[in-house]
């Protein structure tokens, strides 16, 4: 990727609402204002998305019903540091996102996405 | 509904009043009080993508330093930015190893000294939350009230601590009481924060009112809660479980947290009630409690910082706020008593008193907590509702009436039925009905200003004192216009000029209350220990210069009256009511000039006496290099520079003035010591009057005291007068003297507003 198609990229995501994972396995759910080259990442309107304590009864739980579980809470203003991400998700409306692909396609960007959309 | 929409909208009114900015101003958005809800991690129509790799590899292509960012954020709101992984600043950061949650066993009963340390350490917590610390790092740092609160309980039967089968039917007693205390105590405290958010107050400075988007138990009706603290006080006191001590240490504590409940319930109410009672019986419970604090054994595991992992917040994780058992109590019983003395602001006498009294309830030391003074505030303004009773126009015409308008036509509430519009009586009433909407908020701001915090209240006057110019402006042309109306005759004192000079009573009474203000600024400014030393002398004379004005002021408002009395007896058919009127304006004058002497003999006295002090070079003046007395001139009088009348002294004229150099040291010292000589008398005749000649109706052992501080830094003055004097004649040839001069701190002299230096020869 050349430096002006990363920087129009990054630019594209700005405002838009992004799921962060840290090392922690929390999640940060906000809406992208800032990033730089070490991909640290600062959002605005955040919550804290958690996995509750495993209860005591019972280890293998269906994923879906640990999602519906997760505790948040709101912290407003966060920064995260690169160092500490472990995944980076953008939320998009499916109902746009076929023009999305396309415009991604045609980018030249990644086949893994195209699989997972 | 409608009622509280009303109440939230007259309110929101109130609180736009005051010129000081937003309510929550952007330094303290750290407490952004409603955060947003929750958005779903689940909704049709929206699905996340992983673009972990694309991002990475975009922002790898980034120089270094190089931000991509959105254009409307700035690097200053990025400071605010609580940074992830850090465990200073994440609130959510675990230490590899270690868990979101506490490991405690909330089935396990506790033994009765456990619960009463428990309980006496949340009362010290709910103390250091009416100091002014958030209840994150006080009262919800305890496991047992997070567990109360967390999943919020919609009824006391999904309040039990321990949450597995069968436990309500067994619950241990000592559970029990601790449970009961707890939900009154967090009841207690939502009753307590819904006052002071309801209030002016400053957040942050003064009061914390975050509940970090948790509910207290606002939807348990507080009458249950009272009922189960009985019903538990009862069932322990036929207990066997516990030796007669433990039993007697734990009931007066539940005794003590109903009466609480119940008095911060009530206290809302504006009825003249038993109020006062309750506040004098929560004050009488306390000593119980205090002399069983040893029985109690402390229980450190059930408080934990962890809990703020739980809380919505937007500040980094702070350590859990230790405030002892002798401040807490200290704390409490000052609450009480302070409570009980302001529910008789409720008895209204006139205007005047209303304003002593609420003066002086707040020079109470050390100053009233935010509840008490935001109690205050809700007797007073509550729905526009002088006290509960009184409309503000009523407030307002009494003052009026009280100080420049005795018995005047202009208030005569006839006047409000006449609708031919060509009636004199129509015009008095639509220009008087002006004049009160411009003139009321100002008057109220004035007692709303003084229910802050001392600083907030130097500086809110500080600003609405250039309101107060030209409201005094406003009304000196309703009056030239009411002339007209009230076909007022004018005198002539050719000593003076030849033009014929007019009552003006609207702009008479606003520049009153303009001068008062102007020498609380100063006499504030002594308090707070705004001036250095050296600058004394020049603020002495300005207080003595703007009480003469105020003193020449009333002379001519005494005149007026006196004219319009002249001509009232001439009329013999009215009689009773209105003489009682002019008598009481009369007196006010009276009282208020010689206060007015009493204030601008003493200022005299102490600027006289510090300009000898420097003469002497007794005053130490520190270094100063980056300004000068000029500069640090025109920032003392800042607020005063945009005023009309009085006009501003100019910094060359003042220093001429101060520094005297025509007089003799002699002569000064001689000057003030008579000055301070009629200042002394002055508040020797003050301290005689009652209560109604004082207009401290209401508060009048309050303001004896006051004016007792007063006499005792008056005479304290004399002495030093005196012992400079003896100085100076001593003094050789070359004026020089040996002697050392202390200038008590802030809050260390006999009254805060007067600062008396000691001279040791």
């Amino acid at each position: 990727m050349e430096k002006s198609q990363a920087e129009d990229y990054l630019t594209s995501l700005l405002n838009k609402t992004l799921r962060v994972t840290t090392t922690d396995t929390r999640m940060f759910l906000g809406q992208f204002k800032c990033t730089d080259s070490d991909r640290n990442i600062i959002l605005s309107q955040t919550f804290e998305y958690r996995l509750p304590p495993p209860p005591k009864h019972l280890a293998g739980e269906e994923e879906e019903t640990v999602t519906m579980d997760m505790t948040s809470r709101y912290m407003g203003l966060v920064v995260v540091p690169g160092e500490y991400i472990e995944r980076i998700e953008v939320e998009e409306f499916e109902s746009q996102m076929k023009g999305k692909k396309g415009v991604a396609v045609a980018g030249g960007k990644g086949e893994e996405e195209k699989e997972e959309v | 509904m409608g009622g509280e929409a009303l109440n939230s909208i007259s309110q929101d009114v109130a609180n736009l009043v005051l010129d000081d900015g937003p309510r929550n101003p952007a330094p303290f958005a750290a407490y952004d009080s409603e955060p947003p809800p929750p958005p779903k991690l689940k909704s049709r129509g929206v699905i996340a993508m992983d673009i972990t790799e694309q991002f990475t590899n975009a922002a790898q292509q980034l120089d270094m330093g190089q931000l991509i960012k959105d254009s409307y954020f700035t690097l200053f709101e990025s400071v605010g930015a609580l940074e992830i992984m850090d465990r200073k600043m994440d609130s959510g950061y675990l230490e590899s190893g270690e868990t979101m949650e506490d490991e405690y066993d909330f089935s396990e009963a506790l033994l009765p000294e456990e619960i009463i340390g428990i309980i006496d350490q949340l009362l010290c917590h709910e103390m250091a939350w009416h100091m002014g610390h958030p209840l994150s790092q006080t009262i919800f740092t305890s496991l047992y009230i997070d567990r109360l609160l967390s999943p919020c309980p919609l009824n006391l039967d999904q309040t039990y601590f321990d949450r597995s089968e069968s436990c309500s039917s067994n619950e241990p007693l000592t559970l029990q009481i601790l449970r009961a205390y707890c939900l009154g105590l967090i009841r207690t405290c939502s009753y307590i924060n819904n006052r002071v958010k309801a209030e002016h107050y400053y957040e942050e400075e003064d009061f914390v009112t975050h509940t970090f988007n948790r509910s207290l138990l606002e939807n348990i009706d507080h009458e249950s809660i009272l009922k189960l603290l009985d019903e538990t006080a009862e069932l322990l006191s036929s207990s066997q479980e516990m030796g007669p001590n433990l039993r007697i240490a734990l009931g007066c504590r539940l005794r003590f947290r109903a009466q609480f409940l119940k008095v911060v319930e009530m206290a809302d109410a504006r009825m003249p009630t038993n109020i006062k009672d309750l506040w004098t019986d929560l004050l009488a419970a306390l000593p119980d409690i205090k002399s069983s604090t040893h029985l109690g054994k402390a229980v450190p595991a059930s408080f934990s910082t962890k809990i703020q992992r739980k809380l919505a917040s937007t500040v980094p994780p702070r350590p859990i706020v230790q405030v002892s058992q002798g401040a807490a109590f200290e704390h409490l019983e000052r609450l009480c008593r302070d409570a009980s003395v302001v529910v008789e602001v409720l008895k209204y006498y006139e205007s005047h008193s209303l304003m002593t009294f609420v003066i002086l309830f707040q020079t109470r030391k050390p100053q009233p907590s935010v509840y008490a003074r935001t109690l205050l505030q809700h007797y007073l303004f509550c729905d526009m509702v002088i006290l509960g009773t009184m409309s503000i126009r009523q407030v307002l015409d009494d003052d009026l009436a009280a100080t420049v308008l005795p018995a005047h036509k202009l208030l005569d509430r006839g006047n409000d039925d006449i609708e031919v519009p060509h009636d004199p009586r129509h015009n008095m009433a639509a220009r008087m009905e002006i004049f009160r909407s411009r003139a009321a908020g100002s008057y109220l701001d004035i007692l709303r200003t003084i229910c802050q915090n001392r600083c907030r209240i130097r500086r809110t006057l500080c600003h609405t004192i250039a309101d107060w110019d030209n409201l005094q402006l406003d009304a000196e042309e309703l009056d030239q216009e009411l002339r007209e109306f009230t076909e007022e005759e004018p005198t002539v004192d050719p000593e003076i000029s030849n033009d014929p000079i007019y009552s003006f009573p609207l702009s008479s009474w606003a520049y009153f209350y303009k001068l008062r203000q102007m020498e609380w600024i100063v006499q504030l400014g002594f308090e707070l220990d705004t001036y250095q030393p050296d600058e004394l002398v020049g603020m002495y004379w300005y207080l003595q210069y703007l009480a003469k004005t105020r003193s020449r002021h009333l002379e001519r408002m005494r005149g007026f009256i006196m004219r319009s009395y002249a001509s009232f007896r001439r009329n013999p058919e009215t009689a009773g009511q209105k003489q009682v009127e002019y008598a009481n304006a009369f007196s006010f004058v009276n009282f208020s000039t010689m206060e007015a002497a009493a204030t601008y003999g003493f200022a005299d006295a102490l600027s006289c006496l510090y300009t000898v002090l420097n003469r002497l070079s007794l005053i130490p003046s520190p270094s100063r290099p980056y300004s000068d007395d000029s500069m640090r001139y025109e920032v003392r009088m800042k607020p005063f520079s945009t005023i009309g009348l009085p006009e501003l002294i100019q910094f060359d004229d003042l220093t001429q003035l101060i520094t005297q150099p025509n007089e003799s040291t002699i002569d000064i010292i001689n000057f003030a010591a008579e000055s301070v000589m009629g200042a002394k008398k002055g508040f020797e005749i003050l301290s005689k009057l009652n209560a109604k000649d004082a207009y401290c109706q209401g508060s009048h052992d309050s303001w004896l005291k006051n004016i007792k501080d007063c006499l005792k830094a008056c005479i304290f003055t004399s002495i030093t007068i005196s012992t400079v004097k003896k100085l100076v004649e001593a003094a050789g040839k070359d004026g020089k003297v040996k002697a050392k001069v202390e200038i008590p701190a802030a809050g260390k002299g006999y009254h805060d507003w007067w600062i008396v230096p000691k001279v040791i020869p």
